[in-house]
């Protein structure tokens, strides 16, 4: 991975072609990692996908960044492929009976669970008791050293245990022994009706 | 199909954003913790943040994951790779790079213009300012410095006197005198006197051709003053030449 990349994004606005190849390449393979998670998208779904996010930066998505680091930057580029997914699948809503937007839950992480939930500006009720539920999960994972928590908050987020792994560096079977201890509290103090 | 717990908590997470709060950390002070960079004392404090914070512990995980992405770098499939570098506008840089390689010289031309005063005028103003000095100093050298005597050049000619006469001025004005020296340094003191200018003094056969400028108004009281250094001829017109200047011829009796 280069070391500059605010530097690449500058060659990149001044539409200098060295820039450009260097950015697709390397956020190209970054693009592609973010979208093989969701299980909800074929091979094909993901590659229209990563030219419409590509389209949109070379077309002024890279001139409108307006961060000084490259952490603003990632979650700027994962922002917007995260926001053509979702386009994309709305496009092609109509064609595809498999995906259900609003439907039934499916295994692991889909890109449907980013999409906005638009009740809470309908039913603001739903809103506070989210907050409520989740004020009392934070309560109990304050107890866990932080490690548990990521493991925890990645594992509810649909991450298979092999990513988790991946990302945070840990045997595999650490994974499941601390999930479960997590979430064994919460059942514990919430109980299995709550949530 | 995922578990009543995790589904239901997923339902959740869409909201994160209501778990912010004003201490929470920055997007580059938890990429600073992943990657550590940060200062021990605030290495704690972070840690510590994050650990009874569910917003940034979102946060966290989610850089933490794009981090992992850009060190783990998974080579696109060829074409895909091929069709993304594609959309390089090409064409429309050949274009623009011919408009401005037609355009530069007339662009160049113009910042030239303007950039020149700043970029070369100086040394023009610093050689014209040396030039000022040195003209200024010659000035004032030859103010002050007394005037060198005229040098006489004596050009052999077999031609008669009177034809030269003929030649640069109708009717020269005339001086005889015996010594045709004195009468030299004399008449060359009197133009001077009268602000006149030496031009030009050749010897000539048996005598000398002065010719001088003169103002109009100074030409009286010159003449006058002419008259009494010897036998003068001066006629009412016809002693300039073509130039204006004055002629007159010293001729030895």
């Amino acid at each position: 991975m280069f070391e500059d990349t605010l530097l690449v994004i500058e060659g990149c606005v001044r539409e200098e072609e060295w820039a450009w190849n260097i950015f697709v390449k390397e956020f190209g393979s970054m693009a592609q990692n973010i979208l093989r998670k969701f299980s909800d998208l074929a091979p094909h779904d993901r590659e229209n996908i990563m030219q419409n996010v590509f389209i949109k930066l070379f077309k002024g998505g890279l001139g409108n960044f307006q961060g000084t680091t490259k952490y603003e930057f990632f979650k700027y580029f994962k922002t917007v492929v995260i926001h053509e997914g979702i386009s994309y699948l709305k496009s092609e809503r109509k064609d595809k009976e498999n995906i259900s937007l609003n439907g039934v839950d499916s295994e692991g992480l889909s890109l449907k669970d980013l999409i906005p939930d638009q009740d809470h500006l309908s039913k603001p009720d739903l809103t506070a008791e989210g907050k409520e539920v989740l004020k009392i999960i934070q309560k109990i994972m304050v107890e866990s050293p932080l490690l548990d928590q990521q493991i925890f908050w990645m594992k509810v987020q649909g991450y298979k245990d092999e990513e988790i792994r991946k990302i945070l560096g840990i045997p595999l079977g650490t994974v499941a022994s601390k999930y479960s201890r997590i979430r064994m509290r919460i059942i514990e103090v919430l109980g299995e009706g709550y949530i | 199909m995922a578990a009543p717990f995790e589904s239901k908590l997923k339902k959740y997470l869409k909201n994160m954003e209501i778990m912010k709060t004003p201490s929470c950390l920055n997007t580059d002070t938890i990429g600073f913790y992943i990657e550590n960079k940060l200062p021990k004392g605030e290495k704690v404090r972070v840690e510590k943040h994050i650990s009874s914070c569910l917003y940034c512990l979102n946060q966290l995980t989610e850089l933490k994951e794009l981090i992992y992405f850009q060190k783990q770098s998974a080579p696109l499939p060829s074409h895909l790779l091929q069709k993304i570098k594609g959309l390089f506008p090409r064409e429309e840089r050949q274009r623009k790079e011919f408009l401005n390689n037609f355009f530069s010289p007339f662009i160049q031309r113009i910042s030239d213009f303007f950039t020149f005063p700043v970029r070369q005028w100086r040394y023009a103003a610093v050689s014209l300012a040396t030039a000022l000095a040195v003209i200024l100093i010659l000035i004032i050298y030859r103010g002050v410095t007394p005037e060198k005597p005229f040098e006489i050049v004596k050009i052999p000619s077999e031609k008669p006197f009177t034809m030269l006469s003929l030649k640069e001025a109708k009717n020269p004005i005339i001086i005889e005198s015996e010594n045709i020296d004195n009468t030299f340094e004399q008449v060359r003191r009197l133009i001077r006197v009268h602000n006149g200018n030496m031009q030009e003094a050749l010897w000539i056969e048996k005598g000398i051709k002065l010719i001088f400028s003169l103002r109009r108004e100074e030409e009286a009281s010159l003449f006058n003053e002419l008259n009494k250094l010897g036998r003068a001829k001066i006629e009412k017109e016809g002693y300039r030449d073509k130039r204006g200047n004055i002629v007159v011829l010293l001729k030895e009796r």
